[in-house]
């Protein structure tokens, strides 16, 4: 109900253009629209004009081959082209090879034809025949070519650019998995991807988003383990986005997730191959955008968020511990500082005896109640954090060591806070860190704030109700159709398997059967190894060689 | 028939919904408890009401399947007529909205004395009741799939709070006297946990919504079957640990939990029962509220239920508020009144309305739907 709302709402914005801020698009130039013209000195001048004398913008007139009474343009941006292309391609072919057949008295449409079957590029050449599309290739990084008195323009895709060396992750390292992190480049990450998954049914869908921008994006899945009508809908939320220009893998998720009030997200943004790699083949769909080495994976639920590729490359009971101990390190970063400042201040009958007394003598003569206390060392912890992400990397160490020296010592010398105060926050500080995907950390974050209040003014029911609320909320979240919390709420109990824990690869035979589609058997079964069965033929029975 | 309603509920978690309901009063007030004079026989009484209780549901389910595609509110609507249908929905909405109050009323009062007995009841009600109305308003999956993750654990902290306590044990005490004082002592107590069975009324609003409404017989006696066993186990295990002073404690579920002491640190799990047990009262509380605002919203053919969540909401914590007076109050209605009230209404309710079935299929007068039986 609520996304048909918002669905509504968005064509309303596209609807009326001027009115929003992100619908902007530019009037339609004078030169920059219209059919090509059949003189390409006109032409010329249009794409000059519309360029605005730009130095990247690189025209070439040249004549053709024998006949020097006709004149070609070749058009292209410098620096967004191969210049070996370009030149072995199609300068050559057009200007200096005098095998071009003899034609009678040729037409330009003749020797458009003849250009069209001829010239090297990297894919079919295309044709367009209206101004903006022409000048929307060039910027593509596409070489324009024009023939005096032919009203259609030649599209040659002679794309090569400098682009980033593929490195690995330093937001998301890994222990054991691939080192293989995305880059910027679109077409070097479905690449990547196309190397893990040697399949035809992999799916690349490309299309471009922002009025002025025109950011390339690749929706990705696999056809038939991806449910079709998933699919639809990351089509067709894609192609509702209307703004300038997607910078960022970041603004498109704004765009395209399933609620925007909600504290957890529902797109996962992840720059790990192996993790994409994984995902598309439980049937989920990778939202690709060119310029960004953060990927988009949808439909996602919680536990992937929790969990990491390396669990399964490690072996499945480390695997399935790590899983445990990382959910119990989300229950600690939400409810901690919640329980300890609950127990403290309205039910200490809670707390073993000898640990209250201690808490209690510590606790003497500090001036704040333990919920503010709490709050302080909090947001003290927040101010570290920001600080040690934005200061430059040499004056990390001095803010580090202030702050450890400062809050961890000075404040509870000062009798400012109680020590037990600073072990419960600083756990549920790393234990938030720890969170796989920083995203995640974020929501745990947040709400331990509006816990910490809840559980600082009515305890323990505080809490729970705080907790019941979270429950209500995850048990109705979505993310693009599916239920947020899937195995869990509600209870499916195959698909705890691989989500709470990670149970042996020759264990899980199917798919998980909320994300795929009809395709859903995913290896053979009986593939637990065994130790060799003895055997007659084998010879003798007992393995010890002779 | 409009079901105002787009959610559908699993098999699993129509079962988690009604153990919960029964489960609820179980760890807080153990009625069995308070009323038996004879801790060994206890548990021939859950026996004897839940035996009762099988053909009671039995009855319920089977009505529900005669119409599956309705509520029990649209049937009674068909059966009964539009102006003695409009009461008896009426009555039944009430039922389920008193046991919807008075559940909430037992959660404030429990919460006000366990947990924060200085704050003012009114304080755990209304931010319940919002939580609950809130989650009502969005429909009914929400509340079932809670239930689902939540019934689980009910179960197994019952169990390992009998299994944790079994070192404190004495069979002696379980030595049965049977009948000591005649048939007569067992009625009481019998009725008594017959009475939380009425609640299984509800499976008349349920069962539309289930996504597979023909499972609903095998489920609901699963149901009770789960129910009878863990009502059996909790009562035997309270009898051998608390022998003679087995009905003085006021919450003896609480007490039994309380005694849970293994290796000096394995203990104090009344607290997580008491966090688990809020949890299961408010899933309780909100199926009842929400069958009473969809029941409404059908029985007045109102076009959405949702509007009517927070006003009936609003209603409810005052209700509950002015309908008792203390914790004791609550307790005495619940054990005594409520009884002879919930028994003899269920009764009546199922006679009215499979007479008019009989009658109507004898007429034969359109009801398309219904199968002969």
């Amino acid at each position: 109900m609520r996304r048909r709302f918002r669905i509504s709402r968005n064509s309303k914005e596209s609807g009326t253009p001027g009115e929003h801020l992100v619908h902007c698009s530019l009037e339609p130039d004078v030169f920059a629209s219209g059919d090509i013209s059949t003189s390409i000195s006109d032409n010329e001048k249009r794409i000059r004009e519309a360029f605005g004398d730009s130095s990247d913008l690189s025209v070439r007139r040249i004549n053709f081959g024998a006949y020097s009474d006709v004149e070609v343009l070749v058009v292209h941006i410098d620096g967004l082209v191969d210049d070996q292309m370009v030149i072995q391609g199609i300068l050559r072919p057009i200007g200096v090879l005098s095998d071009w057949p003899a034609l009678d008295e040729p037409s330009p449409a003749d020797i458009y034809n003849e250009l069209k079957s001829r010239l090297i590029a990297k894919d079919e050449l295309s044709e367009v025949g209206r101004m903006e599309d022409l000048l929307r290739e060039i910027c593509f990084g596409n070489s324009a070519i024009m023939v005096d008195g032919h009203n259609l323009a030649l599209i040659a895709d002679v794309k090569g650019w400098r682009q980033r060396n593929i490195e690995s992750s330093t937001t998301e390292p890994t222990i054991r998995g691939s080192k293989e992190a995305f880059v910027e480049t679109l077409r070097t990450n479905t690449s990547i991807i196309r190397r893990r998954i040697h399949d035809p049914r992999l799916r690349v869908e490309e299309r471009t988003v922002g009025a002025i921008g025109r950011t390339f994006i690749a929706v990705v899945y696999i056809e038939g383990v991806a449910k079709d009508e998933v699919v639809q809908e990351v089509r067709d939320r894609i192609d509702r986005v209307s703004v300038d220009s997607i910078q960022g893998s970041g603004l498109l998720e704004e765009f395209i997730e399933d609620n925007p009030f909600s504290p957890f997200p529902t797109v996962l943004r992840t720059e790990r191959v192996d993790r994409v790699v994984g995902a598309l083949l439980e049937g989920r769909i990778a939202i690709l955008t060119d310029g960004t080495p953060c990927t988009l994976i949808v439909p996602c639920n919680l536990f992937m968020f929790l969990s990491v590729p390396d669990d399964y490359f490690e072996r499945f009971m480390i695997g399935s511990l790590r899983r445990l101990l990382r959910l119990f390190l989300f229950f600690i970063a939400l409810l901690l500082p919640t329980f300890f400042v609950a127990a403290v201040t309205y039910h200490q009958e809670m707390i073993p005896t000898n640990l209250a007394i201690s808490i209690a003598a510590q606790r003497e003569g500090i001036p704040f109640p333990a919920l503010v206390e709490a709050i302080i060392l909090d947001v003290a912890f927040e101010i570290l954090r920001e600080a040690t992400v934005r200061v430059p990397l040499v004056f990390g160490p001095a803010v580090s060591i202030l702050g450890v020296l400062f809050l961890g010592q000075i404040a509870v010398q000062a009798g400012l806070v109680s020590p037990f105060m600073v072990i419960t926050v600083s756990l549920t500080a790393i234990a938030s860190l720890s969170c796989p995907i920083f995203s995640m950390g974020i929501a745990a974050r947040m709400l331990r704030f509006v816990f910490l209040i809840l559980g600082g003014t009515l305890g323990l029911y505080g809490a729970i109700w705080g907790f019941a609320a979270l429950l209500i909320h995850l048990a109705s979240l979505r993310s693009f159709g599916i239920s947020y919390a899937e195995p869990l709420l509600p209870l499916v109990p195959a698909g705890l398997g691989d989500s709470v824990v990670r149970l042996p690869w020759w264990s899980r035979i199917k798919r998980p059967p909320f994300i795929a589609g009809p395709n859903q058997t995913g290896e053979a079964s009986g593939q637990r190894p065994e130790p060799p069965k003895p055997d007659e033929d084998s010879g003798p029975k007992g393995g010890i060689p002779r | 028939m409009n079901l105002l309603e787009r959610g559908r509920i699993s098999g699993y978690q129509y079962f988690a919904l009604l153990v919960i309901t029964r489960l609820v009063p179980v760890v807080l007030i153990c009625p069995t408890v308070t009323l038996v004079n004879n801790p060994a026989t206890a548990w021939v009484n859950d026996i004897i009401g839940s035996l009762i209780a099988v053909l009671l549901v039995w009855l319920i389910v089977h009505l529900g399947l005669k119409y599956p595609d309705q509520t029990i509110i649209g049937y009674t609507k068909k059966l009964l007529g539009p102006i003695v249908g409009m009461l008896v929905g009426f009555s039944i909405l009430w039922f389920y909205f008193m046991i919807a109050f008075s559940v909430l009323r037992t959660l404030g009062e429990t919460v006000g004395t366990g947990l924060l007995e200085e704050t003012p009841i009114q304080v755990f009600l209304i931010s319940a009741a919002f939580l609950i109305a809130n989650s009502a308003r969005n429909g009914m999956e929400i509340n079932a799939r809670i239930a689902g993750i939540t019934m689980p654990i009910i179960i197994f902290l019952l169990l390992l709070v009998v299994a944790s306590t079994s070192n404190l044990m004495d069979p002696g005490y379980l030595r049965p006297f049977f009948f000591g004082e005649g048939f007569g002592e067992l009625i009481w107590p019998s009725a008594s946990v017959l009475s939380f069975y009425t609640e299984y009324l509800i499976i008349g609003m349920l069962l539309p919504y289930l996504n597979n409404p023909r499972s609903a017989m095998p489920l609901s006696m699963g149901a009770v079957l789960i129910i009878v066993l863990i009502l059996v186990m909790h009562c035997l295990g309270m009898a051998a640990v608390f022998g003679p002073l087995f009905n003085s404690a006021s919450h003896p579920a609480f007490a039994l939990a309380r005694m849970v002491s293994l290796g000096d640190f394995f203990e104090r799990i009344e607290s997580l029962i008491a966090v688990v047990w809020i949890l299961g009262a408010g899933i309780k509380v909100c199926l009842f509220f929400w069958a009473t605002a969809v029941g409404l919203a059908q029985l007045l053919d109102l076009k959405d239920f949702r509007p009517l969540a927070y006003p009936l909401g609003a209603l409810m914590v005052v209700i509950s508020i002015l309908s008792y007076e203390s914790l004791i109050g609550l307790m005495d209605v619940l054990t005594q009144a409520m009884i002879v009230y919930s028994i003899s209404f269920l009764i009546l309710i199922l006679s009215a309305l499979y007479l008019a079935a009989i009658i109507k299929n004898y007429v034969g007068d359109g009801i398309s739907n219904a199968d002969q039986g």
